[in-house]
């Protein structure tokens, strides 16, 4: 019996490395498994021999062997978006946010540190960053309060990390999502003004002072399906 | 073993109806660019539940609607706001096909295989989709440019008569209510949309529209993680209707409600607030005997929800990331639960394991991989078996091209649909079920605590047997002839029947403002009867600083 799905007319490259060497080991086990089948029919394999053409010491064995050769050409562990993915396997994950990119000042006009997609159009607000990216961290707001007038700096567009503090703050920065991301629903339901997305020409530190341009326009969301962008909100720097 | 065997005219049917699927999944994925979060696993516990879906959603679907049918599940999930509504029913066909996707990719299926189960899949959510939009006669709230009118005009009738013009403590209230109840929601459900939905815009004249938004899962429901948690938030289903003036709204498919502008709360002119479930047949009155008691009820359920959230945090950041994974498969998972509740057939064992199948790709599926993967699948469409032959253009992607200025090269001619590939006809060499011997075939285990707790309803809690016998007694006549058949088409020529009367007077039995009123009503009856009462009409409502809607 042949693979049946092995070696289709038409091609496309995989999206992502990581994607083209998971594909390749999975299929390569696949193919050696077939081989161990003899005589049979993919339609009578397929649903009721289903551990004989992938089964759960296949899914451990080509795992690790993904995470070798990824190391190994990419130089790096994989990303992780949640933060007890890197506290429970740190031998596994680095945090995707600890990666995030950072552009040249030169990329903004004199004075701008980043810019975002604004949720919901509002006025500006000065104040002071908290960079918020662990449980702990919103444990201890929880219990002893936000302080008045901070920027929350958030690292992902969801709406749960925060939940419990989000109203508390005066505004937030965050650095991923669109205008659509859960963050920004809830955030325009609370009224937080809210940039998405955000670019920045340096890291934020804890503590100093920005200006944010909440008063720019609402991100359109049509842009997301080829229309025109509305001009990026602005942070700039008080120090 | 099954002998069914698909024939010309299903398989053409089959093939339209997954292209459509598709396209509106691909269409409302790229315009949801980030699916990470720092406190839940999404994207493993995402692509997992998918597999899960595919192994036993079509068995779990086959014994509930062998008592209860997919026409009788859309007209109660109308009638009423229960969990099974547009973001869930979409979620439990596109989770299967999503998992069918998955396994496709992975070399382990041909889109032929397990035929029937799709055919199962597709054939539920059509026809349930079909009763549940019996009005608009839309599947896709994308296909009405997202608008999404499920509701009957009896009792679109009795929301615009009863909602209490907002001052601005209501106004506030409201708007708490529904920021922190989207939150608590999104907590509830592990980051996800799956308990939030929203339906309208419906017009009352000049530039006021009037939508709904439900809540669903707030209480002690079928998730373990809720046992002691959402037992004290009171009600388990809430539906908010919002009268707006000058508000622009789109609701998508995944029953998200989208307004120009952005910050409308200023321009909330109405509120009501019901609840409802699969054992009640109409919406119940919740804190409606007057403004103030109405202002007083949102700011209490605000005050429970707050406090629920701060529990419900600490019991995940207690969790461990393979505990995370598995409540957001069970969220995703328990999307159609309501089936086999409605049925009167619902065991929590049932719907709280991991496959055997699905674990197998527990590790495969890490953080990047499964992002990767949700990239590929539902944006770039790109990868080996994503190819469609050199002259396809996809039309969301194309489209996406041409309006953003058409630079650079046409997109690659990808494709997600899977279409069944129609030499099947002929040899019909294809396995109809993955599990031949139904439910028996999976097994499979858990992390997570058993769930203890009972289930809220708008008449108490009540345990697993009784919720079950419950639903197996449920009756109403809003079920059964003549009322069932009972549309606006047939409202529009017979409004003054014997029959129509007495189908709207059982809608406005709990009205404050319209009981008995019957079925001859119009938008001008219910300003007179408004004004008679001391209320303004909708119409003499004026916001203080109107602002011209933005296009």
């Amino acid at each position: 019996m042949r693979h049946p799905t092995a070696n289709p007319k038409w091609t496309l490259p995989e999206g992502t490395e990581l994607s083209r060497l998971t594909r390749e080991q999975v299929f390569a086990r696949i193919e050696e498994n077939i081989g161990k089948l003899g005589e049979t029919k993919w339609e009578d394999v397929v649903s009721d021999r289903w551990d004989e053409l992938f089964s759960a010491e296949d899914g451990k064995v080509v795992a690790t062997s993904i995470f070798d050769r990824f190391t190994e050409e990419e130089g790096r562990k994989f990303y992780a978006g949640c933060e007890i993915a890197v506290i429970e396997r740190p031998d596994l994950y680095i945090s995707r946010s600890e990666e995030a990119t950072i552009l040249s000042p030169e990329d903004f006009p004199d004075g701008v540190i980043g810019d975002g997609d604004n949720a919901f159009q509002a006025e500006d607000v000065t104040g002071e960053i908290m960079i918020v990216r662990e449980v702990s961290e919103v444990d201890r707001l929880i219990n002893e309060g936000v302080p008045e007038g901070v920027i929350g700096v958030i690292d992902d567009a969801g709406g749960t990390m925060t939940a419990p503090i989000l109203p508390d703050f005066e505004a937030v920065i965050c650095l991923a999502g669109t205008v659509r991301s859960h963050l920004a629903i809830i955030a325009r339901e609370f009224g937080v003004p809210t940039l998405m997305g955000v670019r920045l020409a340096r890291h934020l530190e804890n503590g100093e002072k920005v200006t944010v341009q909440y008063s720019a326009k609402a991100q359109n969301v049509e842009a997301y399906f080829g229309d025109d962008l509305n001009p990026r909100a602005e942070i700039r720097s008080e120090a | 073993m099954s002998e069914w065997n698909i024939d010309e005219q299903q398989l053409l049917e089959l093939n339209t109806y997954l292209q459509r699927t598709d396209d509106v999944l691909i269409t409302t994925c790229l315009t949801r660019t980030a699916q990470e979060s720092k406190l839940f696993p999404i994207m493993p516990y995402l692509q997992t539940c998918f597999y899960d879906s595919y192994y036993r959603m079509p068995d779990l679907i086959r014994k509930a609607t062998e008592h209860c049918s997919p026409e009788e599940m859309g007209h109660r999930a109308r009638n009423s706001s229960l969990n099974m509504g547009k973001v869930t029913s979409w979620g439990t066909l596109n989770f299967y096909l999503n998992g069918r996707t998955n396994l496709l990719k992975a070399g382990l299926l041909r889109p032929e295989d397990n035929l029937e189960d799709l055919w199962t899949m597709v054939d539920w959510h059509r026809r349930f989709n079909a009763a549940f939009h019996r009005n608009s006669a839309r599947h896709w709230s994308l296909d009405a440019n997202d608008i999404s009118q499920e509701h009957d005009e009896r009792v679109l009738q009795v929301f615009e008569a009863d909602a209490f013009e907002a001052d601005q403590a209501l106004r506030d209230a409201a708007s708490k209510f529904i920021a922190l109840g989207t939150q608590y929601n999104f907590l509830i459900h592990c980051e996800s949309r799956v308990g939030l939905q929203s339906s309208g815009p419906y017009r009352l004249g000049g530039q006021r529209l009037m939508h709904t938004r439900d809540f669903t899962n707030m209480s002690e429901c079928g998730f373990s993680w809720m046992d002691g948690v959402g037992d004290g938030v009171s009600h388990n289903n809430l539906t908010l209707t919002v009268i707006t003036d000058g508000v622009n709204m789109e609701i998508t498919d995944w029953g998200t409600a989208y307004t120009s502008p952005e910050d409308y709360q200023s321009r909330i002119t109405g509120v009501g607030l019901y609840t409802s479930d699969f054992l009640t047949d109409r919406y119940i009155p919740v804190g409606m005997d007057s403004r103030q008691d109405l202002t007083d009820t949102l700011n209490e359920m605000s005050e429970q929800m707050k406090d629920a959230t701060r529990k419900l945090y600490k019991r995940f950041s207690e969790m461990s990331m393979d505990q995370m994974i598995e409540a957001g498969i069970y969220t995703y998972f328990q999307c159609a639960s309501d089936i086999a509740r409605m049925a009167g057939v619902y065991e929590q064992a049932e719907w709280e394991y991991i496959d055997e199948r699905t674990a197998r790709f527990w590790e495969v599926h890490n953080e990047e991989y499964s992002l990767d993967e949700y990239v590929s699948h539902f944006a770039a469409m790109d990868g080996l078996l994503a190819a469609q032959n050199d002259y396809y253009l996809h039309p969301v992607s194309y489209s996406v091209w041409r309006r953003g200025g058409g630079e650079g090269d046409v997109p690659p001619p990808g494709r997600n649909a899977n279409l069944i590939p129609a030499h099947i006809l002929g040899e019909h060499d294809y396995p109809r079920r993955v599990n031949p011997n139904g439910l028996a075939d999976s097994k499979g285990g858990s992390r997570l605590p058993e769930k203890t707790g009972k289930y809220t309803f708008a008449q108490g809690k009540l345990t697993q047997d009784e919720m079950n016998r419950a639903a197996r007694d449920y009756d109403s006549p809003l079920l059964a002839a003549p009322w069932r058949h009972i549309d606006e088409q047939h409202i529009k020529w017979n409004y003054e029947s014997e029959d129509v009367q007495a189908l709207y007077r059982y809608t406005q039995e709990s009205s404050r403002l319209l009981k008995d009123q019957g079925s001859t009503i119009v938008r001008a009856d219910i300003e007179e009867i408004r004004r008679a009462a001391g209320e303004k009409p909708w119409s003499d409502v004026k916001l203080d600083t109107p602002t011209p809607v933005e296009a």
